[in-house]
Parts: structure tokens; sequence; C-alpha cells
């Protein structure tokens, strides 16, 4: 049996008096690409911002790599993790925003080359190179000097992805990527997330409310509702018979919807 | 009404007899306004930066400080820090020194307060992406953070700036040779003060008027964009 890329033991949040996520366990196999579905606001996204120590948890430990996280080993115990720690492990993830979060006063290529150089320190044309690999990867190659608001939503969102990208990570992470965007643009990085999924070895995890991509490019999908994963399987068989019933409400729903 | 025949005994030849004493009293209030704004301003942001920790204590104490020196006379503080203090702490100050520093302490209560209100202005969105990425705090602050604060403080900080010069008349009374000085003196062994006032009045308009100029290039070029494509 391999090691999980990525493992949520009991892992619970709470905002005040509500429980944002309640004791939610799930192991994420290397390379593996999983998606959450979920009503909204039933936290799925928190799911995200906690793996991205965006949002600290209250009780629980993530392993990634079977490395305690949120945690650290000491002697036979778990301590709370000290910063250099949480930087060494988080700098394995990268994440990509439903609203892009790029710097605005930045170029698409500076947005690209500014963490590996003030955090991985690469030399700076070393840092160029890989950027503009990447921004070519994701079809912007041409546009490496505009700024965020000589953009599109979609051109945005892919600078987005491959800023995410130079920082090397081994685990991606997309917040409802396609959410902000127009109807007509949604394709164009969907298309950049299927390529990342089918010619890399990135272990992904993907909050999103398409249906129709998440069964097409997911190993698995999960249902979160309400704090908790309520029911996980293949995308075929949860997306098209799931077993329980807020999952088969909720689909219903959606499925409508369109 | 106009009283004519009044205006018509006024000497203007006295004021520009005198006028390498005023211009360099013009420079010296030149001089102060740039020295305050740009202490105030490093120590302001300094200040608006150490204020989001998280300890309290540190919190208040930049509070109160703004709160004091907002929410008094600035001729008070002057007077204060040149006259009361060197009795409390025998530390005597000459009067430029205790001029320079009361400026100082008080504008950089409105620029921490204009600092923080433009770092408030870059949403958290920001600081999650940097976050996300990896960058430690001191490029978040000075490579994401404060470029786009800036740009949001950039109108507030020019109009505070000809605020500063126009307050430096009021270190006059600690008898700083800066403009008003200049005048007041003059006119008293020459007793010409319409004459010595309007030319001082005259000086601090053109060179105020130099600088609303300035900011308002500065504010074009480099304030908040107006929002494109």
């Amino acid at each position: 049996m391999t090691q999980p890329k990525i493992k949520f033991d009991r892992v619970t949040k709470r905002y005040g008096p509500l429980t944002v996520l309640n004791q939610i366990c799930l192991d994420i196999d290397p390379g593996e690409l999983v998606t959450i579905i979920g009503p909204s606001g039933s936290g799925k996204t928190t799911v995200l911002r906690v793996l991205m120590t965006l949002e600290s948890i209250d009780d629980g430990v993530i392993y990634i790599d079977g490395e305690p996280f949120n945690k650290m080993r000491a002697g036979g115990a778990l301590a709370p993790a000290s910063n250099a720690h949480i930087r060494r492990l988080r700098a394995r993830i990268g994440m990509v925003f439903q609203n892009f979060n790029l710097f605005p006063h930045m170029s698409a290529l500076d947005n690209c080359i500014e963490a590996p150089i003030h955090s991985l320190g690469l030399a700076r044309g070393e840092a160029v190179n890989r950027a503009d690999e990447l921004l070519d990867m994701v079809g912007l190659a041409g546009l490496r000097s505009r700024y965020p608001s000589q953009l599109s939503g979609g051109q945005q969102q892919r600078v987005a992805i491959a800023r995410a990208l130079a920082m090397q990570p081994e685990i991606l992470l997309f917040d409802e990527p396609t959410s902000a965007l127009d109807p007509e643009m949604v394709g164009e990085v969907l298309q950049v997330i299927r390529d990342l999924a089918s010619a890399h070895s990135y272990t992904m995890l993907l909050v999103t409310h398409q249906m129709g991509f998440a069964r097409e490019v997911s190993d698995r999908v999960c249902f979160f509702d309400a704090g908790q994963f309520v029911e996980q399987g293949p995308p075929q068989e949860l997306l098209g018979s799931p077993k329980n019933e807020r999952a088969r409400q909720f689909l219903s729903k959606v499925l409508e919807a369109r | 009404m106009i009283d004519f025949d009044y205006l018509a005994t006024l000497d203007f030849s006295v004021p520009w007899k005198y006028r390498w004493q005023l211009l360099s009293g013009l420079w010296v209030s030149f001089c102060l306004m740039l020295v305050s704004s740009a202490a105030g301003l490093a120590i302001g942001i300094v200040f608006a930066m150490v204020s989001r920790t998280r300890h309290a204590v540190i919190r208040w104490m930049i509070a109160g400080y703004v709160e004091f020196f907002r929410n008094t006379p600035l001729l008070v503080q002057l007077i204060w820090l040149h006259f009361v203090l060197p009795l409390l702490t025998g530390i005597n100050t000459t009067p430029l020194v205790s001029g320079t520093l009361a400026l100082t302490l008080n504008v950089t209560a409105y620029f921490s307060e204009i600092a923080r209100a433009g770092i408030n202005s870059v949403g958290r969105g920001q600081w999650e992406g940097a976050q996300a990425l990896g960058l430690q705090a001191f490029p978040t602050w000075v490579r994401v953070i404060l470029p786009q604060a800036l740009r949001v403080m950039v109108p507030p900080l020019a109009g505070m700036v000809i605020n500063i010069f126009k307050a430096t008349a009021i270190l006059s009374i600690l008898a700083i040779d800066d403009l008003m000085r200049v005048a007041t003196r003059i006119s008293n062994s020459a007793f010409k003060p319409v004459e010595m006032i309007t030319a001082a009045a005259v000086l601090y308009l053109i060179l105020g008027s130099l600088l609303a100029l300035g900011a308002d290039r500065v504010e074009r070029k480099y304030g908040p964009r107006r929002q494109s494509a």
C-alpha cells in the first residue's frame, strides 16, 4: 500500500460556535485527482484553506507524505509545528483561487517570477525562463508583459495557474477556479487543468460546481455537506447513482439547473 | 470699501530690500516640511505595519500616540516639547531641534493613519496569494502589499504635505528663522508689518501652489488607476 500524499485525520475547524469541519478524514494518493462537490457554505473550500494553512485548525492532524503538517514529531508525541516546519511542507502545495489573487501591480511574467526569486531564491534569468515555459504551456506566451487588468478573466486565471506551478509544487489545490469567470472563459481554464491532470503527476484537489468536468477528470469525487465527507467514490458512481440522500438531492438540483 | 489713501502709503521697497532674507526663510520652511514629511512618512508606515500585530499592548500604544498627537494643538505640543520637557528631563534642545521634532511627531500620527487606510485597502486575497506562494513577511510587505497601499495613499499624502508646509509657520514662535519668523522680525525693526506679512503670504502662496501642482502630477502618474479594460 502506498503512503497517501495527503491525509486528513479527524480534522476539526470551528468559527465560534459553528463547526465548519467536523472531524474530517480523507486520504489522497500521490497523483490522484480528487474533486470535492457540495452545497455552497458547506465548508468544502475550508478543506483547501486549512491545507494551504490560510486557516488554522482546532483539532486533528494533517499529514503530507506521511509527515504531520500542522504538528511535528517531538520524541514520541506530536508538538505544535514550528514556522520553519510549516514553511518546508507548505512549499509542496500550490493553490489557485476563485478570484485569482494575482498581484495587480505586476505583469503576468513578474507575477510568475516573484515568489521563485524571493522565496525559492532562484536567479532572475532562471526564474524568467521557467515562467516563460509555463506561460507558454497555459497558452499565454505572447502576453507576458500584460498587467492583470489588461487580461480577461480566463487569461488571469491561467496566469494564476502558471504562477502556482512556478513554485514547483507537488500538490495543487483549485478553489472553484472557474466560478468567477464569464461562461465563455470557463472552457479555456478547464482545458489547462485537464492538461495538467493528464500530462503531469501532480496530486490535485479540486473544489468545483462543474459536474460534467468533475465526472470527466476526477479519479474520485467526494460529496461534502455540513462539515463532513458524506459520500465518496468513482465519478460515474457518485455522480450517477449516489447512495446518500443529501447527495442525491444536491445532484438532482444541480443537474436540473443546467 | 478700500482706503486708497492708505494703500498709496504702502512701501514694497522694504520687503524687496530684504528679499534674500525672506528667501532664506522660505528655504528653512521648505526644509522643515521636507524633513518632517520624510521622517513622518517613514515612521508612519512602520507604525501602520506594526499596528497589525496580534499584541494588543503594542496596538494600544500606537493608537494612543496617534490620538494624542491628532487631538491636541501643534502649538501646545511645540511649547511643551521645547519648554516643559527640558524641565522634566534636563535635556535641553535648540529651537530648531524641538521644532523639527514636534512637527515630525505630529505629522507621524497623521501619516500612520493614512498608511493604515492604504494598507487596509489591499484585499485579503493579496495576503493569501502571497502566503500560498510561500512569500515570507518581508517580501510580502515590500513587494506585494506596500506598492499597492502607496498608490492609494498618494492623494491624501499629497494634501498632507501641503498642510505641513503651512504648519511650519507655527514654528516661528520658537525663533527658528523660517519665513514667518523672518517676516515678523523685519517688520518689527522696519515698522512695515503690512508690507512684510503680505510679502510672506505671497511667497507661501507661490511655493504652496507649486507643491499643489507637483502633488497633482504625482497623483496623475502614481495615484490609484482609473478602472481600465
